[in-house]
């Protein structure tokens, strides 16, 4: 591996590492040289997250966590400096999603997407940069996608939520500068993930909804559109993830890297 | 489609203003004054009478309806109240914003949670019921108002970037999702009062206009978006920002 991307000696906390694009990027860590703190709501997940982390020889420790209380965010992240005496990456991968008419978006879904996607987010980013601004430094990923920036029909709360982190990010990014900690975002297209195969898993997507989309249909509208016509696979978020967490990245700050097949460069 | 001055007429038009910010009621008094019957609202009724009194002056009559929302059924009974008194609503200006200069850190979750209450989902919930009554008479014109701060970083300002961010969001997806169906969503970016006085005198420097678009300067993009004249525009944020963001 080349010295820059080498994360020897480094501690990473992982939200939402209990799987899909968490759970890879927490092992993409791992195999970079990266000692990792998961956490997650789901603890079966991170059970074997952990177990996959461990056959790669590094460290790690599971943190069960609601993000959306920001008392257990703040136990967390001091639990995790405790027992790791820093962090040096935080990657934000939790996230939710369902598809819904937005003129009838139900109010409770709404909230608890926002809740989950963006505010647990805007927690952890605030009681790690904490942390980070008194070490003097440190490096932040956040999850957009790419509805951080293109519309999408029908995903009003995770579209929002998503815009939102990259102004979450962009602001950070500003702010703590001056303390030597980067904060970037990573935009996916649709991963082939429990939260991404929307073809696969659209009875769920399409949940409370009047009608679901044929497969047909659907594939037509996610994956057709994008230029390499199929979904990422989950360990192709992690060449970014690992960039973004590196000194080959130390002068990238507020920046939002799509990994998204060519969709955003239509 | 051939514009005529006409096509940027409002008569006949039905426009709810939604929160009496210095945005809101410039906003107004330019859809007044392109012929619009106006209804002003706001959580405040005092800054809701101020606005009207405004306006008042300026020749230009506006209902008021001192109005707090604090969640989904609330804007959905504040629509219906405009569409009880008014038959119907043609255009919604979503004007309620709430600016915070603060470090990040620092930020309680209370005053977090304020800021997306106010900025992001007061303005989505209003959306869904103008929406709702839009899409059903195929028909309707939505802006809301953003900043610069909804694509550029400024520090010390992260709940109000973050709600602008998703307002951006909010506009493109019900953009695409409500156009077939004759409602059109669009957005307006400028510098709000909270990061004029934020970046002070010399942030004017850094502005190719040499100085700060101030919420008059939003007037005629309102009327624009509010008119025939834009009717294949949707899901677009317009930067009303003396050309700061083309740098």
């Amino acid at each position: 591996m080349i010295a820059e991307f080498d994360l020897s000696r480094r501690t990473a906390l992982v939200i939402g590492a209990a799987g899909g694009l968490g759970r890879e990027q927490a092992l993409g860590l791992a195999r970079a040289g990266a000692d990792v703190a998961i956490a997650d709501l789901n603890q079966s997940g991170l059970q074997a997250t952990s177990l996959a982390i461990k056959a790669v020889g590094r460290e790690v420790d599971v943190f069960p966590l609601d993000i959306t209380v920001p008392g257990e965010v703040r136990a967390v992240v001091d639990a995790v400096e405790k027992r790791f005496g820093k962090i040096d990456i935080l990657v934000n991968s939790a996230g939710m999603t369902r598809r819904g008419a937005s003129e009838d978006y139900d109010q409770g879904l709404f909230e608890r997407i926002l809740d989950i996607n963006l505010n647990g987010m805007f927690y952890a980013c605030q009681n790690v940069g904490r942390l980070m601004i008194k070490r003097g430094g440190g490096r932040i990923i956040n999850m957009g996608s790419i509805f951080s920036s293109a519309g999408i029909a029908e995903s009003p709360a995770y579209a929002m939520s998503k815009g939102a982190v990259a102004q979450l990010t962009k602001t950070l990014a500003i702010e703590w500068a001056p303390y030597g900690i980067a904060v970037n975002a990573i935009l996916p297209s649709w991963f082939d993930t429990a939260m991404g195969n929307v073809v696969a898993d659209r009875e769920k997507f399409y949940a409370g909804t009047a009608e679901v989309p044929s497969s047909a249909d659907l594939a037509a509208r996610t994956t057709g559109r994008v230029p390499l016509r199929r979904l990422g696979k989950p360990p192709e978020i992690v060449g970014a993830t690992v960039f973004l967490a590196s000194n080959a990245a130390s002068m990238v700050t507020g920046h939002l890297l799509a990994v998204d097949g060519g969709f955003l460069a239509q | 489609m051939n514009v005529r001055a006409c096509d940027f007429d409002l008569s006949e038009r039905v426009a709810l203003v939604a929160g009496c910010s210095e945005a809101g009621v410039s906003l107004a008094l330019a859809l007044g004054q392109s012929g619009a019957e106006l209804v002003l609202s706001d959580s405040c009724a005092g800054r809701v009478q101020a606005a009207q009194a405004t306006l008042e002056a300026e020749g230009v009559a506006a209902a008021g309806i001192p109005f707090q929302i604090d969640g989904r059924d609330d804007a959905f009974e504040l629509v219906n109240r405009v569409v009880s008194s008014h038959a119907k609503l043609d255009i919604l200006v979503n004007a309620q914003e709430q600016f915070l200069d603060k470090p990040a850190v620092d930020l309680t979750t209370e005053e977090w949670g304020y800021s997306l209450h106010v900025n992001l989902k007061v303005v989505f919930w209003t959306c869904q019921a103008a929406g709702k009554h839009m899409l059903a008479r195929g028909e309707g014109s939505i802006i809301n108002l953003s900043s610069l701060a909804a694509s550029l970083g400024f520090p010390n300002s992260v709940g109000f970037a973050v709600s602008k961010g998703g307002v951006e969001q909010m506009t493109r997806t019900l953009g695409v999702e409500w156009i077939r169906r004759g409602v059109r969503v669009n957005a307006i970016a400028g510098w709000g009062e909270g990061l004029r006085r934020q970046l002070g005198a010399t942030g004017a420097e850094r502005i190719p206009m040499g100085r700060f678009a101030n919420a008059a300067d939003l007037e005629g993009t309102a009327i624009y978006l509010a008119s025939r004249a834009s009717a294949a525009l949707s899901g677009q944020i317009i930067h009303v920002d003396g050309g700061y963001s083309a740098q």
